[in-house]
């Protein structure tokens, strides 16, 4: 292989591999511009066939938010406003002046989520859940999109192997994974999805790391929204 | 192999959404979840009992109590008729994460006009 045939191969996996992957600071700049301290998390939009899928959500956010440097409005509080004042559906409060939450709640971002997908589906020997949720935190400021993300993840919850064999031992395995499935909570897997996403956020001033995250690797371009 | 891989996996989630000394957050979304899934006095008591640890064990290890929850503490014990408790915690929440001063004061003001 000659020198020229280095360099082309070299150039074509910078070009496929890399090319997607940016800095914290070049995928969100606004964000460190604008360093917002506190976060009003706002109902769920569940686009989902899981109906309950938003009120279970919303009880996961709170924790991974905070340990990303983050002051999050008492969720079950800002809820019952919400609900009192007729727009606990996020999808009115879509079009509603962004500013109205600098007024209200002195609030410098909300953050929406939509949840796409939270399906359970079984096959043969095994279920499991996919869930895709996308995130949007928008300045109160300026109404502007601070961070966003969008992310898919399919959490298997096949049941373990197990030792009866024969056509009897399918069945129950059947039998357990298809109960496994059913009873699965939707926490753990929130938590899970919640966990990869709030990597990619910068860190807010309650994280150690305050402020040295600017020039970190390692956001795919391709799952801002 | 795929044992140890598991662990390491394991290991990998514990370091990365738990880094040590920030906050305690013990079994929140748990209780709360169960709250909500199973609506019922005892589930809403364990979840208040959940709250009320949180808190007792930040202060114990001198860690600030987690954004939030003292305020939803304050409005537990204020659907309980619990007012002047309320008020503490809600003031807590104001005293401890300055940026929630106007929404705790919205509340502590709507407390107030109802009495």
């Amino acid at each position: 292989m000659n020198v020229k045939n280095i360099i082309a191969l070299f150039s074509l996996v910078i070009l496929s591999g890399c090319a997607t992957i940016i800095t914290k600071g070049e995928a969100f700049p606004k964000m460190y511009n604008e360093k917002p301290i506190s976060i009003l998390v706002l109902p769920p939009i569940n686009q989902s066939t899981a109906a309950d899928a938003k009120e279970y959500y919303s009880t996961t956010i709170a924790e991974p938010l905070s340990f990303a440097g983050y002051y999050v409005f008492p969720i079950e509080i800002v809820n019952e406003v919400l609900k009192q004042e007729g727009i606990y559906d996020t999808e009115l409060i879509v079009d509603l002046d962004h500013s109205k939450f600098k007024e209200y709640f002195d609030a410098d971002a909300v953050l929406f989520t939509r949840i796409l997908k939270w399906n359970t589906s079984y096959y043969v020997i095994g279920g499991n859940v996919k869930v895709h949720i996308a995130f949007d935190l928008i300045s109160t400021k300026t109404g502007e999109q601070l961070w966003s993300y969008n992310d898919k993840l399919t959490v298997d919850t096949t049941a373990g192997e197990n030792d009866a064999g024969g056509a009897a031992g399918l069945l129950l395995q059947l039998a357990t994974t298809a109960l496994q499935t059913a009873a699965q909570d939707y926490t753990p897997m929130a938590k899970q999805i919640n966990t990869t996403v709030l990597k990619t956020i910068p860190f807010g001033i309650y994280h150690t790391k305050h402020g040295t995250d600017r020039s970190l690797q390692g956001i795919n371009k391709k799952k801002i929204n | 192999m795929k044992n140890k891989i598991f662990y390491l996996l394991i290991l990998m989630l514990l370091v990365g959404c738990a880094p040590p000394g920030i906050y305690y957050w013990g079994d929140y979304s748990k209780t709360l979840y169960q709250s909500k899934k199973d609506i019922t006095p005892e589930k809403l008591a364990k979840h208040k009992e959940e709250l009320q640890s949180i808190i007792s064990k930040s202060n114990e290890d001198g860690l600030r109590v987690p954004p939030g929850l003292n305020a939803e503490l304050g409005y537990l014990l204020l659907l309980e008729g619990e007012n002047d408790k309320a008020i503490i915690y809600i003031e807590k929440e104001k005293e401890t994460y300055p940026e929630s001063a106007k929404f705790m004061d919205d509340l502590l003001k709507k407390i107030k006009e109802e009495e």
